[in-house]
This record gives C-alpha cells, structure tokens and sequence, in this order.
C-alpha cells in the first residue's frame, strides 16, 4: 500500500517535471523569437495590432500543438506557422477588398504617413542610411512570397538551407534559387541607388 | 559593385535595427502574448470543435425550422378561428338564413312575449 503511493508520487512529481521542462523549453525559445517574429509580421502585414494577433495566434498554435517537440525543431515549426498566418491574413485582406468594392463602399485608405513608422518617414531627417532602409523595406515588398521567406529566413534569421526548405516545404535547390532571386533583385536595386547618387 | 556579403550584411543590419527599435510597450504586450501562449502548454486545442460547433448548430436550426413550417402546413385546422368564417360563410350563402334575419326582430318579440307570459304565471301560481 504504502510502496504504491510512494510509486504514485513520484509518477506524479516525475510529470510536473516533464511539464515545467516542456514551459521552460518553449519559454526560453519564444523569448528568442518574439520580437522577430512581430517585426517579421510587420515587414509583411505593416500593422502594429494586426501583427501582434498574428504572432500570439503562432505562439499559442505552437505551445498546444507542437510543445513535446526537440529544441531543434521548434524554429521551423514556428516559422511555418508564422508564414501560414501571414499568408491567410494577405487571403482575407484579399477577400474583404473584393466585398468591399463590390458592396460599393470606398475602402478607406489611410495616410501612408501616419501608417508608417514614424522614424523613417521625417523628411527632414531623411538621410543616406534612411534611404538605404527604404530602399531595402521597397525590395521586400516587391518580391513574390516565396522569395521573401526564403530571404527573410536564410538572411535575417540565419536558418540552413536544409530549415528553410521544412519551413517552405519544397526541395533545398528551390530554396537556394528562391534566395538567390531575391538577393539578385536587392543588388539591383541598391545598385541603381548608387548610380543615381 | 556590392559583393553578396555586403548585401547580407546591409539587410542584416537593416533588420537588426528593426528589432532593437522596437518599443518597450510592444515589448511589454509580446511578454504578455508570451505568457498566455504558455499557460495554453498542455491544453487541450479545442479550436476544431469550435470551427464545427457554429455551422452544425446553423445547419440544424434551420432544419427545425424548416420541419416546424412543413408540420404546420399539414396540421388540420381545427381550432375556431379558423372555422368560424367558413360557418358565417355558411350562413351568409344558405337561403333559410336569409328568411330567419329578416324575421329575427320577430322571433325576439316572441321569445320576449313567452317570457314574460310564463313569469306572470308563475306569480298567479303563488298568489
């Protein structure tokens, strides 16, 4: 009776050790990423709320479904959960644009101005890396999807060639021609900034 | 000419700006996110549920509905709101109604002259 409950106990103190593993694993991990992840968002969505909901929706998708997962595959997980929300939040915005203009109401357009950030939008302050900085965020926006990830991943987050492609799902070749496209589109761009200077 | 070095290290720093920028309030709010994310560890994910719960509950209010109009279009109507208009109709087209309308303030007199005529009676009977 008494050796039963010892083995209860410890059954029991064994799994809250598993469970504070698992939070101090996915903590520290998300630690890691979350402002990335939000300026990740914002490079792609260019709205403050919108991108916060978007990474708490990855944060929480990731911590119910995939939190028994290795350290190691936290990162790709995460990023393709970050990418698939982003992609539905382009489809919706997509979509509401259609009702809207279908319905006939003006979809109301907001100051460029007052949705940018207000550090890079001062005229007077504009100054050479302000305009590198343009450039660079014009760059990224301008690249098809598949590009954009693979730069974003392979540049900003220093991700293998081998994470990209399980966060894309497709090949490491296309990954490394995804890449290259987009860096070739960069250089040109910041290339035709030089030659205009 | 910029080597593909220098282009990653552009963008890198670009982005890295990015990040440090960012706002202790939107720090504070990511924390917040954060915390909730862990506190959802080990919870069940009942979001399927609840993308099926609203159209099934759709789907099968509208099919109560649709069997409660079907069930009341079958009912035969038998309460007398509906009867009597069909009745007065009745009335209204029979021929011997007619004859009973235009002798009813006769038939009232009467019904008043028995009336009266039994009530004298009976205080003859008392008397």
């Amino acid at each position: 009776m008494i050796t039963s409950k010892i083995i209860e106990n410890q059954l029991f103190l064994s799994q809250e050790d598993t469970k504070l593993e698992t939070k101090d694993k996915i903590d520290s991990f998300l630690k890691e990423v979350q402002v990335r992840a939000f300026r990740i968002a914002m490079i792609s969505i260019k709205d403050k709320d919108e991108s916060k909901d978007i990474v708490q929706d990855s944060m929480i998708s990731l911590a119910t479904k995939y939190s028994d997962r290795p350290p190691n595959e936290l990162a790709p997980i995460f990023y393709r959960i970050l990418f698939n929300r982003i992609k539905d939040w382009h489809r919706k915005t997509i979509v509401r644009k259609r009702i809207v203009s279908f319905i006939g109401f003006s979809d109301s357009k907001a100051d460029p101005i007052e949705l940018a950030e207000s550090e890079n939008m001062d005229p007077m302050k504009l100054n050479e890396s302000e305009e590198v900085s343009a450039i660079i965020q014009g760059s990224i926006d301008n690249l098809p999807s598949r590009q954009k990830q693979a730069f974003i991943l392979r540049n900003f987050e220093g991700m293998s060639v081998r994470n990209v492609s399980k966060v894309m799902k497709c090949s490491e070749g296309s990954v490394k021609t995804h890449y290259f496209r987009a860096m070739q589109k960069l250089k040109i761009e910041l290339e035709k900034y030089e030659g205009n200077k | 000419m910029k080597s593909e070095d220098d282009l990653k290290k552009i963008s890198k720093d670009w982005f890295e700006d990015k990040v440090k920028s960012t706002n202790g309030s939107i720090l504070s709010e990511l924390n917040q996110i954060r915390y909730d994310a862990l506190d959802s560890i080990g919870k069940k994910n009942n979001s399927y549920f609840h993308k099926l719960l609203l159209p099934i509950a759709g789907a099968s209010f509208i099919l109560f509905l649709s069997m409660r109009i079907d069930q009341l279009g079958l009912e035969p109507q038998d309460n007398l709101a509906f009867d009597a208009p069909a009745s007065d109709i009745e009335i209204l087209l029979g021929d011997e109604s007619f004859d009973m309308i235009d002798q009813l303030d006769f038939y009232s007199w009467l019904e008043e002259q028995n009336e009266s005529f039994l009530h004298d009676n009976s205080f003859e009977e008392v008397g």
